[in-house]
């Protein structure tokens, strides 16, 4: 396999596509407490639903109209007409603390990073192979971003605030800039913090993603609920609602499908795929992947091999067999022992396995199995 | 003869698989892999029913007894090769097998004339296949070439490989510097034998040698060192096989060599 299939940079698009406005949104909303019924009128930034998880935002209508349907994954709006607008919130005039982080999660942003430290790392590598859209915001939405990088900076008040990329040509207002050689895996959060810290486990600095940035750079600017997400999809980069069906972002982009396809939400590597074309995309999404059926030998329910690859591409420097192999058996504590908590979820260890081992879902399956009500997180990329 | 030791390490495979209501695993070429290299250590001019039987031992004894490809605790080829060896000693011998030829079997020759007997070859002939000895392990250039396009190809990887070289040529060569005329070179001892096929085809066999860059490593250098120690002090002139299963031995030590994961402070990690 050739190596330059992990190569973070890629040619841009010529700018972001708006994706039209669809008659139904599917908001996911799976983990959540409904706060409106089936039936009701919902105005564009009204709450709908909160998490049980006090710094996960809240999900919020991005559109007005009638609830159309309601279970326990999606809650379905048809769009009508707008009626009162819900008040805007001027974050700049929250003080920074419990109640600006109050005004970012009722405008549905999670804001479990948004605390005080000294350094704030901006993450500008595109987070996957094929993923284009942390250079794309960078190069054309650098106003919202930095917007949102003058809040962050405010609720943040770091000493020193550094932005990574891939190349030196970007620039981020207050920010230096340093240069990460844009490779797969080093766009992960814990990669790029080291990058920039010396230290794998840094203290008092956070990171966030550009994407991240441009959320809140949007909703400081609208002083309404976020809405919309920016995603790349086969090369180009759009901007959609939250909970515009796949299918018809699809068909806007030309992107054919065909029965046996696998369509991956957040990027090939670190992903996951969904089985519903009419799936309404999340606003944690940062790109929506079309793998054709047989572009991958199907993972199968077969032994390990011990030959050694997994460990030898582990960013972690763990050992994905010994870990598989407890995982597989229900051995969750011998995994635990073995790092599991190290784990970064890259995806390597799946895409080198020779024998075709579901090394990542084993991975999964023991921390969701450890840690049963870490998984409902709706988690974005990084941070 | 290596046909009929992949027919039957291919049969019994087949049988194991039925036997255990398996799906049939031939299709991954493994067994018909593992009684091929098996092949390549028997001598030239072996029985066919000593290659049938070690055949059948590979798959059966080395492998499937354990649990199949990745679970054998040992090489399986070179477990054919022991049992053989121990069974039948007279049929292994290289050098008796093939005591109508006009030229000697270098081990041999080494082990009970001496270095002094060494004359009789030139080690760039030996280095190209033109020796005496097991009938696919003595084509030392022609396994390099196959090894060299493996690890080109990233089939191989070259941790093991290289390090089990190396482990030969410093044991060999320590040997060698302190006293030339009672120790064979080092370039005689990687040009002779099974080192070579040793080297390429059975110490990195996935099940039984370790994971990670240093325990392969160490892994290599461990079995290469054997190779020159039985060859110098043992009673076998070419202990590479064996060298081998003594190092896969050492592997689930060696696995406990694990790096700090990342981000977890050295105090913490047990």
């Amino acid at each position: 396999m050739k190596s330059n299939v992990f190569s973070l940079r890629a040619e841009l698009a010529d700018s972001i596509v708006d994706v039209p406005v669809s008659n139904s949104l599917h908001v996911f909303i799976g983990g959540y407490e409904m706060l409106v019924k089936k039936g009701a009128k919902v105005q564009r930034g009204q709450a709908l639903a909160v998490h049980p998880r006090p710094d996960v935002g809240l999900a919020n209508a991005p559109v007005s109209g009638k609830v159309s349907s309601l279970d326990f994954a999606y809650l379905s709006i048809k769009a009508g007409k707008d009626g009162d607008p819900v008040e805007p919130i001027d974050l700049e005039s929250l003080a920074p603390g419990e109640e600006l982080n109050q005004g970012l999660h009722d405008l549905g942003i999670s804001v479990g990073r948004i605390r005080e430290a000294e350094t704030l790392v901006i993450n500008g590598l595109n987070p996957q192979p094929s993923v284009t859209i942390a250079e794309q915001l960078l190069r054309d939405e650098a106003e919202t971003i930095s917007l949102g990088l003058s809040l962050v900076r405010k609720a943040i008040n770091p000493k020193r605030c550094v932005l990574a990329a891939g190349t030196g040509s970007y620039r981020l207002e207050g920010c230096t800039t340093q240069v990460v050689k844009p490779v797969y895996p080093n766009s992960l959060p814990p990669m790029v913090l080291k990058a920039v810290t010396g230290k794998e486990v840094p203290e008092s600095t956070v990171g966030f993603s550009v994407h991240k940035l441009w959320q809140i750079g949007h909703v400081l600017r609208t002083g309404r609920a976020i809405d919309e997400t920016v995603f790349t999809l086969n090369g180009g980069n759009y901007r959609a609602r939250i909970g515009t069906p796949l299918v018809d972002i699809l068909d806007f982009a030309n992107v054919e499908i065909h029965p046996g396809d696998r369509l991956v939400l957040s990027g090939p590597m670190t992903g996951y795929s969904v089985f519903n074309v009419e799936h309404g995309i999340e606003k944690n999404v940062f790109s929506v992947n079309v793998v054709p059926k047989n572009a991958y030998p199907p993972m199968e329910d077969r032994p390990c091999i011990n030959c050694g690859e997994c460990v030898l591409h582990c960013p972690a420097r763990l050992q994905p067999n010994l870990i598989a192999r407890y995982a597989e058996y229900g051995m969750f504590e011998r995994a635990r022992e073995c790092g599991l908590d190290a784990c970064m979820e890259c995806g390597l260890c799946s895409y080198w396995c020779p024998a075709l081992r579901p090394m990542q879902h084993y991975i999964g399956f023991a921390k969701q199995q450890l840690h049963p009500q870490s998984g409902n997180a709706p988690t974005g990329w990084m941070h | 003869m290596a046909g009929m030791a992949c027919a039957s390490a291919v049969a019994c495979e087949a049988l194991v698989c039925r036997i255990r209501r398996q799906p049939l695993s031939i299709e991954n070429w493994n067994a018909f892999y593992i009684g091929l290299i098996f092949a390549m250590l028997l001598p030239a001019g072996a029985p066919w029913w000593l290659a049938i039987a070690g055949g059948a031992v590979t798959v059966l004894l080395g492998q499937a007894l354990f649990g199949g490809l990745g679970s054998n605790p040992f090489s399986a080829p070179a477990l054919g090769w022991a049992v053989c060896l121990v069974c039948w000693p007279q049929f292994m011998d290289v050098d008796m097998a093939l005591a109508s030829l006009p030229i000697n079997e270098p081990l041999t020759q080494l082990k009970y004339f001496g270095v002094g007997s060494l004359w009789q070859f030139d080690t760039m002939q030996l280095f190209l296949g033109n020796q005496v000895g097991a009938a696919g392990a003595s084509q030392a250039a022609a396994l390099v070439l196959g090894g060299v396009w493996l690890m080109s190809r990233g089939v191989l990887r070259p941790f093991i490989p290289l390090a089990f070289l190396v482990g030969v040529a410093v044991t060999a060569g320590i040997h060698w510097s302190i006293d030339p005329t009672q120790y064979a070179s080092p370039w005689f001892h990687l040009s002779t034998g099974s080192v070579m096929l040793c080297a390429f085809f059975l110490a990195p066999e996935s099940g039984p040698s370790p994971c990670g860059r240093l325990p392969m490593i160490l892994f290599g250098l461990l079995a290469g060192a054997m190779v020159a120690v039985i060859r110098i002090y043992g009673v076998y002139p070419d202990g590479a096989p064996f060298a081998v299963l003594l190092a896969n031995l050492l592997t689930p030590l060696l696995d406990r060599i694990r790096p700090r994961p990342f981000g977890v402070l050295r105090r913490n990690h047990a």
